[in-house]
Order: C-alpha cells, then sequence, then structure tokens
C-alpha cells in the first residue's frame, strides 16, 4: 500500500514542491472538456473574436467564465491568438501568389472573348509595329509647314508707317532744325 | 486550331505547377510555424498531436485553394480552419483520454490514510483536480478569475486585457491567490507542498 508521501510523489498527486507549472498541468487536466454551463460555451466565432482582441458585449462575462473553467477554450484561444500574425502573414503571401499577372489576365481576356490564337498573334504584331514606328519618330522635328514661315519672312508694316526722316507719325519734325528750341526761352540749344 | 491549343495548354501546365509549387511552398513554411505554436501551447500532455494539426490544416487550406481560384482568403478564414481543426482534434483527444481511463474508473483504495479530504479514497489524478478545484471555489470572487486563468496559462498582460484591470492588478491577484491555494492545500492534506 501506498503512504500519502508515496503517493504524492508518484504523479497521482500533487508533487512535493508543487511548483506553478505542476498546478497548472493540474487544473487543467481537472477542466478538460467543455463547460457544463451551455452559456459559458464559446462558438469558434466568439473565440475567434476574443483571439483578436474584440469584446463580446454582454457575452462577455460568461465566455470569461467559458475560458477560465474549460481548458479546451483557454487552449483554443491561446493558440489562436499566438497564430494571428501567422494567418495575416500567409494571407498575404497567397494574395500575392493568387493575383493573376498581366499576362494570364490578357490570356484569361482573350479566351473569354473567344478569340483565336492565330488572332492574338496578329495583335501582337500589330502592336508591335505601331510601337516601333511611335519610337523612331522623333518628338523634336517639326512638321515642314512650320519650318515655312522661318526659312522665308515677311515684312508686316506693323505701325503703317515709315521711320524716314519724313516720318510725321506724332507731329513734329525729326529733322535737324536750323531753328533754336524756344521751349523754354530758347536756352538749351548749346 | 488543336494545333495552336497544345503548346499553349502545355505552357499553362509548366506555369500552373510553378505556381502550384510555390502555392506549396507557402503552406509548407506556414504548416512549420503552426505546428511549432501548437506544440507549445497544447503541449504533449493533452494528447494533440501537433503534426497532425499540421498536416489536416494545410490539407483544407489546399482543398479550398484548389476549388476555387478566384477566392481570396483573409486572415480571418486561415484562423477558422486552425480553430476547427483544433477543436475536432480535441474532441478526438478528449475520447481517447476517457477511453484510457475506463479501466481505472475503479479508484485505488489506501485504509492507511485518513487526511481531512482522503484524496486516495478515489481516483488519484482526477481527485486532486477535483480537490483543486473546490480549493479554488473557496477564494474570494474577485481573486478567482485572475487565478483560474492564470493557471490556464496566461500571463498577466492577458490576463488584465481579458478582465479589464491593470496589469499590476491582474499579476497581484493572480500571484496572491497561488498562494491561499497551496496553503489551502496543504491544509488539506498535501502538507508538503511548497508554499
Amino acid at each position: 500500500m501506498k503512504s500519502m508521501h508515496d503517493k504524492l510523489n508518484d504523479g497521482s498527486a500533487p508533487d512535493a514542491r508543487m511548483p506553478e507549472d505542476r498546478l497548472q498541468s493540474l487544473y487543467q487536466a481537472a477542466t478538460r472538456g467543455l463547460p457544463g454551463s451551455a452559456e459559458r460555451r464559446l462558438s469558434v466565432d466568439e473565440v475567434l473574436a476574443m483571439a483578436a482582441g474584440q469584446t463580446l458585449g454582454a457575452r462577455q462575462c460568461d465566455a470569461m467564465r467559458g475560458i477560465a473553467e474549460s481548458s479546451d477554450q483557454a487552449v483554443l484561444l491561446r493558440l489562436l491568438t499566438e497564430s494571428q500574425a501567422l494567418s495575416s502573414a500567409l494571407a498575404d503571401d497567397l494574395h500575392a501568389l493568387r493575383k493573376p499577372e498581366l499576362l494570364d489576365r490578357l490570356r484569361a481576356w482573350w479566351r473569354s472573348a473567344a478569340m483565336p490564337p492565330v488572332f492574338a498573334s496578329a495583335a501582337i504584331a500589330l502592336m508591335a509595329v505601331i510601337g516601333f514606328q511611335f519610337l523612331n519618330s522623333s518628338p523634336l522635328s517639326l512638321p515642314q509647314t512650320a519650318l515655312a514661315p522661318v526659312t522665308a519672312p515677311a515684312e508686316a508694316p506693323m505701325f503703317g508707317g515709315a521711320f524716314e526722316p519724313s516720318d510725321q507719325m506724332f507731329a513734329a519734325s525729326l529733322e535737324p532744325s536750323e531753328q533754336p528750341d524756344r521751349m523754354f526761352g530758347g536756352d538749351f540749344d548749346s | 486550331m488543336q494545333d495552336h491549343a497544345e503548346p499553349s495548354s502545355n505552357a499553362e501546365s509548366r506555369l500552373s505547377s510553378r505556381h502550384h509549387a510555390r502555392l506549396q511552398e507557402v503552406l509548407i513554411r506556414y504548416g512549420k510555424r503552426l505546428r511549432m505554436l501548437v506544440e507549445t501551447h497544447c503541449g504533449r500532455d493533452r494528447g494533440l498531436d501537433a503534426d497532425d494539426i499540421e498536416q489536416e490544416v494545410r490539407i483544407k487550406l489546399w482543398k479550398m485553394l484548389e476549388s476555387d481560384k478566384t477566392l481570396d482568403f483573409p486572415a480571418s478564414y486561415i484562423q477558422k480552419v486552425v480553430a476547427t481543426t483544433v477543436i475536432d482534434a480535441l474532441r478526438r483527444a478528449e475520447v481517447r483520454h476517457a477511453e484510457s481511463l475506463e479501466p481505472d474508473v475503479e479508484p485505488a483504495v489506501d485504509p492507511s490514510f485518513a487526511g481531512p479530504m482522503q484524496p486516495d479514497r478515489h481516483a488519484g489524478h482526477g481527485n486532486w483536480g477535483q480537490l483543486l478545484l473546490r480549493c479554488i471555489a473557496e477564494l474570494p470572487e474577485r481573486r478567482r478569475m485572475p487565478v483560474q486563468l492564470a493557471l490556464q496559462g496566461f500571463k498577466a498582460d492577458e490576463i488584465a486585457s481579458m478582465t479589464g484591470c491593470s496589469v499590476a492588478a491582474a499579476q497581484q491577484l493572480s500571484y496572491r491567490g497561488i498562494e491561499d491555494l497551496k496553503i489551502r492545500l496543504k491544509e488539506l492534506g498535501a502538507d508538503e507542498i511548497d508554499a
């Protein structure tokens, strides 16, 4: 027959030192399965919401008790909380991998338009020719018609008058006058 | 027309196999990290096989990827796959655990011991668990929940965010509660438990 002391040390009872992890494993073993009360059983969506840091409103209190009283629910919550970042990273990777590339999208469009491959080749060749012509045309060269005025400038009479010495535009004579200036008494002439 | 279709389908299959290889690579990488998390948080004593869970999650995701090539996979969907897989695994482990306990249902009776709770009159390990639950139920209300959550493996900051108290309060309440628990367990017969 085993004494209490033996039982404490053979794993069937809390061991002599009872560290916290021993208490933890004992408690988790004792709370295996789901809680007795249906109100404290969580749905998958509720556990996911809690793992995402959300509160469950009126259900929060029962949910907390459910987690505290069921190691299955606690394990699930811990695992989902820890795997949040991992799942987000996977979702990003999958999104990047599944995003169709330009070639795939063109191919899908062509297939949906029911075009035979020979048309595809023709279209690609046509686009290549257009592209080649576009690249060869110099953007700096002007059309011939634009060059014509530069080579043959026409003399257009801008003011309809001439700047010869006999020009009377300002009703004054520009010729050198023999008469002295009389504006201020004629003292400005040298 | 058939002549044109053949090279195109070859190119597609080449593309597709390359795509599959990349997808598989991503899923394998994810699976490895998930397995580590399962091993860390579920532990071997729960009877969960991390390899099985990893493989099952990977197969489920792969099937979904294969079935609908246009479907986008948000992180919440992946989390749901993990959750349902772990729940199934927990249920299977529970059934296995219950079956393994069946031959031991008859408790070992030890007439030499006559402690206050006489724990060895019932199934050994399970009885200590029941004793522990009873001691927890005797704790003051405000300490009970933090103690339970701490014993479920949550850290002080997690307890604080769940219960809405400060981290320091969660730490104090759970620490003091566990110390009380140890003292009470000693009083009830586990006299060599070190407080």
